[in-house]
């Protein structure tokens, strides 16, 4: 784990350090922006400069809240085997609030937006694919566990 | 510099994307072993301290918001609100970890900790039965709290390494290295954040509320 | 490509680039000669060299593994060890070679190298994390070199459970920690390679106008940045276990061992397209430079790389077609792993037909490009024998697993690096390795390889069992030709060790493009400035701009050049003897006329 520290700081000193070869870099960006084709967002400047309102934030750690509240309450009645996906879609929900809003995914590239999806398809493929052997043991005359 | 901060963004995305897989290795086999032991995982999980639990669920909640908010003020290079907040953040995790050892400690208490003080068999020979009777086997109680430990243990080193960060951050935000216009370290360092929050959000349902709400909560 | 690069001694008034022993002046290499700017460097030049040795040295121990086993089963009671000693041979053999050099091979040394190069820009996007990458790499080894000190482990690459978290008295959690920091820097350099990718390519650079190696390097890195992470928590579980005796994988406790399998396989089979992709980019390069002409089916082979990737994470289970994994599941993955055979033969198709009326020049890496292709064939379509659950069951755990394994990492992976090696070695040093030399080890390396392995398939076949010390009589001629084979591949690997050294100083100087290759990494100067680039060219055309007829009329115009040249440089001499004789010139001095100068290196 000792690689995320360094990671944050290398983020952070990655601006100072390294000013002249991104310098150059930079020269030229502006001549390639148009042939890069990637990294555009529909803003027309940059995605980071947003700044989201205050108001939005609230709004958004109240929908938390809620959804907070949801959770609780949905854990009182015994569903049967339906208690597991109900508290799986809210925290689905929570979980896309955060990333949208608070991780500013509304504002990031596709490219971004690709990358955040991407993991989730891939422990899809984890999932299913694992599950699929576990799952269709009894089907057979596998020795169980 | 907009390349400069799109490599950094991404970069960090790139990041979260292996921690949500290493995570997820973990979350299967969660998965798995709920599926083949129900009962098993429904008895342990019974002995998790919902309320603490959701008290640092909103712990964490509100930590994403204020640390949401100390981005917000290092964009309007707000110096004194970025360490305010980064501070309050900070001071939300500690205590996130300080209700998380105070579980711990009640886990030990009671034999709970796989490895370490276990004796739940020892103190509940009825469950054993129970167990027993549900085809469950006796062990997988024993599994539950190993998942548990593994999951939360994890997740507290992140928080762990996420304080630090924040704490850091918070020193060089009060000498302006982040109001100047480089907000951007203090934006990845929200991503990381809300990730172990994200994580935490899948956490609490899956190991607290497996029994539901209305089991007592909490030691026996 | 003909240019004279700006500062000929031809040109008066301009200050020699090239200093006096033939190399640029200022290059990477010699900007700074202290320890602190190696060890705290943060070009991704020197990095590449920082791994080129640890790797190296790595190599040598895995090495020395593989020498010891071979050695051994000359008799059929083994030779030279105890068959727990045996064990930890082959073990430390599999971990050496897999984690600390097969996986960061290519991509750590070429890659590194390479990739900004290629893309016309000055370092990777996180210079930083590029070193800690190579620190986490350099702990790992240690770690995993002291537990070798101690024993190493016995358990076999795989860790499997339950000998590696109950059984095993070596240290395995002790080599798990070594594996695990390689992975994290395996991590990392994916991480670098694809922001890199994506965000930092010259201007006109755009994704159809790369080489093929940037995208078989970047699926390489999709893979690294998906798949490790489950390795790293599969890991971390082994080690709880082994410790807390908890019951992951431990059926008294209610574990299944099997899941241990599917998780570590999740990676490792992802895992060893991270090993062969990079490959297959060497070898695209080396193809359509040696064949003058552009890769056949680029955009074929571009997703082909993709494809693999992301294929290669739906067939691990056919490492498991012999355990408790239902059939349902085995005969899913089975069928997946017919599919993701797909890609690959496709780039091979390609490569094949690149070759066909292409202008072949069979030099050091294209021998080594050819025997790639050939070998990986062969390791690829047994693979096929091993994906039909079928002969899976009678083949599993055979030496027949193990030749297969052997054809792709060391046929195809080892060779490619071996060739990408010689191919750049002169943009890298700046100094041509010797030609004849370097034909006779790759050939020495292909007949040794062959000899080695081939004889492994027959084995396997007829029934012996992977893993063991001591084997019944009816194999021992198949494991002397094995061993004899190998000890000649040994002598192939040793001796390029020895000649590039040996070129690091007496090798002829290289120039910017010995071999006149296309590609951006051929247009600044070799060795390159630590900067790469004095300006960041335009790219304008696609990667491979050969062609047999426009090489032809290249060289004869670059001939006309130098004729022309010498011309002016005789009447130079001419000129300059009548002044030192005091003789006044006839005409008002020579025009240094047309002298071709390109200042800016030309778009590809």
């Amino acid at each position: 784990m000792a690689s995320k520290k360094s990671k944050g700081q290398g983020a952070q000193e990655h601006g100072h350090s390294h000013e002249g070869g991104h310098a150059h870099s930079h020269a030229v960006e502006t001549h390639g922006r148009d042939t890069h084709g990637h990294g555009h967002d529909t803003h027309g400047h940059d995605d980071d400069h947003h700044v989201m309102p205050i108001k939005t934030y609230l709004i958004v750690f109240s929908t938390l809240m809620v959804l907070l509240v949801v959770t609780l309450l949905a854990a009182i009645p015994d569903l049967g085997p339906w208690n597991l996906p109900i508290a799986m879609a809210i925290a689905v929900a929570k979980a896309l609030v955060v990333m949208i809003w608070f991780m500013h995914l509304k504002f990031s590239s596709p490219l971004t937006r690709l990358f955040a999806g991407a993991a989730f398809f891939w422990l899809a493929i984890l999932f299913l694919l694992t599950l699929s052997d576990y799952i269709s043991r009894p089907w057979f005359d596998v020795p169980k566990l | 510099m907009k390349q400069q901060r799109e490599c950094h963004t991404l970069g960090m995305w790139l990041f979260l994307v292996t921690e949500l897989m290493m995570f997820g290795g973990l979350f299967f086999v969660y998965s798995l072993y709920r599926g083949m032991f129900p009962v098993a995982f429904e008895e342990g999980s019974k002995h998790l301290n919902i309320w603490l639990g959701t008290i640092n669920t909103f712990v964490l909640l509100f930590s994403s918001l204020t640390m949401a908010m100390a981005v917000h003020s290092a964009g309007s290079k707000d110096r004194k609100w970025l360490v305010r907040w980064l501070l309050i953040t900070f001071v939300l995790g500690a205590a996130f970890l300080g209700i998380k050892a105070v579980e711990w400690g009640v886990d030990w208490q009671e034999g709970l900790i796989p490895g370490l003080n276990w004796h739940y068999y020892a103190d509940h020979p009825e469950q054993a039965a129970h167990l027993l009777e549900a085809n469950s086997g006796v062990h997988q109680v024993l599994m539950f709290f190993t998942i548990y430990f593994c999951m939360t243990g994890l997740h507290a080193i992140h928080m762990i390494i996420g304080l630090g960060l924040v704490g850091t951050f918070a020193v060089m935000g009060w000498q302006g290295k982040f109001t100047n216009g480089n907000e951007q370290p203090v934006e990845i360092l929200g991503l990381y954040w809300h990730l172990v929050d994200i994580i935490w959000i899948f956490l609490f349902p899956l190991l607290y509320l497996i029994a539901g709400l209305m089991h007592g909560g909490g030691g026996h | 490509m003909s240019a004279i690069t700006a500062g000929d001694p031809l040109i008066p008034g301009r200050r020699s680039a090239t200093g006096e022993d033939g190399l640029p002046r200022e290059n990477y290499l010699n900007a700074g000669y202290d320890l602190k700017s190696w060890f705290f460097t943060l070009d991704h030049k020197r990095i590449a060299i920082l791994y080129l040795i640890s790797l190296t040295v790595m190599f040598a121990i895995g090495g020395f593994g593989a020498m010891v086993v071979r050695l051994n089963l000359l008799t059929p009671n083994g030779l030279i060890v105890r068959p727990q000693t045996y064990n930890r041979m082959f073990s430390m053999h599999g971990v050496v070679m897999v984690f600390f050099f097969l996986v960061p091979s290519i991509p750590a040394v070429l890659g590194n190298f390479l990739l900004p190069l290629m893309l016309g820009t000055r370092d990777l996007a996180f210079p930083k994390l590029n070193l800690l990458s190579w620190y986490l790499y350099v702990v790992g080894a240690l770690i995993a070199i002291i537990a070798m000190i101690f024993g190493g482990v016995d358990t076999g690459w795989t860790f499997y459970a339950p000998l590696s978290t109950q059984y095993s008295y070596d240290n395995v959690s002790l080599v798990i920690a070594g594996a695990f920091l390689a992975g994290f820097s395996s991590i990392l350099t994916g991480l670098n390679f694809i922001v890199t990718v994506h965000k930092m390519r010259a201007p006109g650079l755009t994704w159809f106008r790369l080489p093929l190696f940037i995208w078989s390097i970047y699926a390489t890195s999709l893979i690294q940045v998906l798949a490790t992470p489950v390795l790293a928590i599969t890991l971390l579980a082994l080690v709880v276990e082994r410790v807390f005796h908890v019951g992951f994988f431990d059926p008294k406790l209610g574990g299944d061992p099997v899941l241990m399998q599917h998780m570590f396989w999740f990676y490792s089979h992802p895992a060893v397209y991270i090993m062969i992709l990079p490959g297959m980019a060497v070898i695209s390069e080396i193809v359509a430079c040696f064949s003058r002409k552009p890769i056949f089916g680029y955009k074929f082979v571009a997703f082909a790389s993709l494809g693999i990737a992301v294929i290669s994470f739906l067939v691990w289970g056919h490492h498991m077609f012999t355990t408790s994994q239902s059939p349902f599941a085995a005969t899913v993955f089975s069928f997946l792993s017919f599919i993701v055979a797909i890609p690959s033969a496709i780039k091979v198709f390609n490569w094949t037909a690149t070759l066909h009326k292409g202008s072949i020049q069979l030099t050091t890496p294209m021998l080594y490009a050819l025997s790639f292709i050939g070998l990986f064939t062969i390791g690829g379509l047994t693979g096929l024998h091993l994906a039909s659950m079928a002969a899976d069951v009678h083949l599993q755990d055979t030496y027949f697993v193990v030749a297969h394994f052997h054809y792709v990492m060391v046929g195809g992976a080892m060779t490619a690096f071996l060739g990408g090696m010689h191919f750049w070695w002169p943009k890298i040093f700046g100094r041509m390795y010797p030609e004849s030399w370097g034909k006779a080890s790759a050939i020495i390396v292909f007949v040794g390889f062959n000899l080695t392995f081939f004889p492994q398939f027959i084995m396997g076949i007829e029934g012996m069992p992977r893993r063991y010390a001591t084997y019944a009589e009816e194999f021992q001629l198949w494991h002397i030709l094995s061993t004899a084979g190998a000890s000649i591949m040994g002598l192939g690997f040793a001796l390029p060790f020895t000649y590039l050294l040996w070129s690091l100083k007496k090798g002829p100087i290289a120039g910017p493009n010995p071999f006149r290759a296309t590609g951006l990494e051929w247009q600044c100067p070799s060795p390159p400035p630590t900067l790469n680039f004095e300006k960041i060219p335009i790219v304008t055309t696609g990667p491979y701009a050969y062609s047999a007829e426009g090489d032809e009329l290249e060289h004869a115009e670059e001939q006309a050049q130098r004729a022309q040249l010498e011309l002016e440089l005789t009447r130079l001499q001419i000129a300059g003897d009548r002044v030192a004789e005091g003789v006044p010139l006839a005409t008002p001095g020579p025009a240094i006329s047309a002298v071709p100068e390109e200042d800016s290196p030309r778009g590809v």
